[in-house]
């Protein structure tokens, strides 16, 4: 197998050619190693951090904004996001305050980015 | 009239950073004047993750980055009021406020401006068309998706790779609306490779590089565009012209510092910046007005701008221990860089943090300090781009060789 991929770990951008042989990956065109980890990375199992936001009622503004306590891998995406959008909630919310655990069975939990009061408390 | 020793307008990274640190430094009696309902700034809407990298090596949301920094802003009890729009402010220092209470003026020890930065519009750059409903600048769409929830439009064409333009082409897909493409009239994108490979690629958006977009078509709605490749002179080559089916066009044309207050003062302003022309200090070109964040330059990273809050922090503690003006040593750009902060060196400043972008893209090229025709410095710098701002620290040990003008070239050899 072989695979191209753009390390981003720096601005550098190096090309990465990735290619397996009997289970051993090796990589090409990296400057450094930092882009021989990312590679091979990008290459078996792509992951993402997942930002987006979830409906809140009681609050200054319409969505609450929520990110993934980790990277989580990206064919799981669209899935979770499906799970978001059935999420509803209610001010007040505490910063990092975990409101889906396990989400898609990832092993990544989903937590809100900021702390919301209720309108009437302001 | 009422009097406050130093009043800061804007409430996003750079006023409460600036606030932050005035406080620590025992300054009691600060007022924080913010026209939106909430503290936070432009991060409350930067819902990803990227924010921090430098000042606390961590991937916080811009949202988290702001909530850390308003968290300690309530904690040391700063005097704030939002809702709260300035509306004018004078020489002698006088900010007139507009805010739920009613209109009235301020008498100022100090002002800091960090009113931040707005977005170029579809008449600063001028595209032909008709004028229909669909076109937004792609912070106002950001601004309405994360935190209103309302989608502008299902199928979209992004005109610019900045930052901006990238990261909202990954937010809409991700809502479900259709990016079709993002043009850039650059022969490079401004954007990071980060965001090209995990905001186009992962969604198999198509960059248009050298090409922008000549006609915006609709009647009432916009129904199409129609995208051309440019020349070497960035002028369209009309024969190349393609059209595109979309309901929606957005803009992420770049940021222009917001100095129509600073003006009112008479401030003067850096052509190229676009924002105050300021000392070593950050002092502007009015003693007593200071200015950090994007209302002095743009900035790409958030980190640099609350970096700059807490200098002006300091600059104001030693504007008030002595308010002796020195003579400024003027500091000049030439090569290929498109502008350098401060435009002077202030004796006071024991350090001075040059900040420049650079004109092109470049592999790697030469910075040298330049005084009285002597090179005091000679540094080598790789893999330059002009979306990325670069910074060197000027250390005593360099200032004490300064006595007049200085230059800052930027060459290939
Ligand atoms: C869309 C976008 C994405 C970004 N992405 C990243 C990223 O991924 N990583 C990163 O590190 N950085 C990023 N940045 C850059 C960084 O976040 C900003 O440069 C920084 O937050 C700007 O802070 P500021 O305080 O200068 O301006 P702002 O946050 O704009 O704050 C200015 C404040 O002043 C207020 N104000 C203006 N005029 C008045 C007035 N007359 N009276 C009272 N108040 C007033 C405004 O309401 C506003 O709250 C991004 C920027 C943008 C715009
Ligand atoms: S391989 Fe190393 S040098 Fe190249 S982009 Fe990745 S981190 Fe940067």
């Amino acid at each position: 197998m072989n695979k191209q991929v753009i390390c981003i770990v720096c601005p550098k951008g190096c090309k990465v050619l990735v290619s397996e042989e009997n289970g051993v990956y090796t990589t090409t065109g990296n400057a450094c190693n930092r882009g021989n980890i990312y590679g091979i990375q990008e290459a078996i199992e792509p992951k993402r951090m997942l930002t987006s936001t979830v409906k809140i009622n009681g609050a200054l503004h319409q969505r609450c904004p929520v990110v993934s306590s980790g990277p989580i891998k990206k064919e799981l995406i669209m899935e979770a996001l499906k799970v978001l959008e059935t999420i509803s909630l209610s001010a007040p919310v505490t910063i990092e305050q975990i409101i889906c655990h396990n989400i898609c069975d990832s092993g990544v939990d989903i937590l809100v980015s900021r702390t919301m009061g209720k309108t009437n408390d302001l | 009239m009422k009097q406050n020793k130093v009043i800061i307008i804007g409430g996003g990274s750079a006023g409460l950073a600036c606030a932050i640190a005035l406080r620590e430094k025992g300054i009691q009696d600060i007022l924080l004047l913010e026209k939106e309902n909430e503290l936070g700034g432009i991060l409350n809407q930067c819902i990803h993750n990227g924010f921090g990298l430098h000042m606390y090596k961590k991937e916080y949301t811009g949202p988290m980055y702001a909530q850390h920094h308003i968290d300690r802003f309530m904690e040391l009890q700063i005097p704030y009021i939002i809702d709260a729009t300035v509306l004018d402010i004078s020489e002698d220092k006088i900010v007139t406020v507009s805010e739920p209470k009613g209109i009235y003026s301020i008498q100022a020890e100090v002002i800091v401006l960090a009113m931040g930065a707005r977005e170029r519009t579809r008449g600063n750059i001028q595209i032909p068309g008709d004028r229909c409903v669909g076109v937004w600048t792609a912070g106002n769409a950001q601004k309405y998706l994360n935190m209103d929830g309302y989608l502008v439009g299902k199928r979209i064409f992004i005109l610019g790779s900045g930052d901006i333009g990238l990261i909202m082409a990954r937010r809409l897909s991700l809502a479900k609306a259709k990016v079709v493409g993002v043009a850039e009239i650059m022969p490079y994108s401004n954007g990071l490779t980060r965001n090209i490979v995990q905001c186009l690629h992962d969604f198999d958006i198509p960059l248009y590089l050298s090409h922008t977009i000549t006609q915006i078509k609709g009647d009432g709605r916009v129904e199409g565009i129609t995208l051309c490749q440019v020349d070497e002179n960035r002028q369209p080559m009309f024969e190349t012209a393609k059209h595109f089916g979309v309901d929606t066009v957005l803009l992420s044309v770049g940021l222009i510092p917001d100095n129509v207050l600073s003006e009112k003062a008479k401030v003067s302003l850096d052509l190229k910046t676009k924002g105050p022309l300021v000392d070593s200090e950050l002092m502007t070109s009015t003693p007593g007005i200071f200015a950090c964040g994007n209302v002095l330059h743009i900035h790409d990273l958030v980190d640099h701008v609350s970096m700059e809050g807490i200098l002006v922090a300091s600059s104001i503690i030693k504007y008030f221990e002595d308010q002796d003006s020195l003579d400024l040593i003027p500091v000049k750009s030439k090569g290929f860089l498109n502008y350098v902060l401060p435009q002077s060196i202030n004796p006071k400043s024991d350090t001075v943090l040059l900040k420049y972008r650079v004109s092109k893209p470049m592999t790697k090229g030469f910075l040298r300090i330049i005084c009285n025709d002597q090179v005091l410095l000679k540094i080598p710098k790789v893999d330059l781009h002009p979306s990325e701002m670069q910074s060197f620290n000027l250390t005593k040990v360099i200032l004490d060789k300064i006595n007049s003008n200085v230059i800052v070239e930027l060459s290939d050899e």
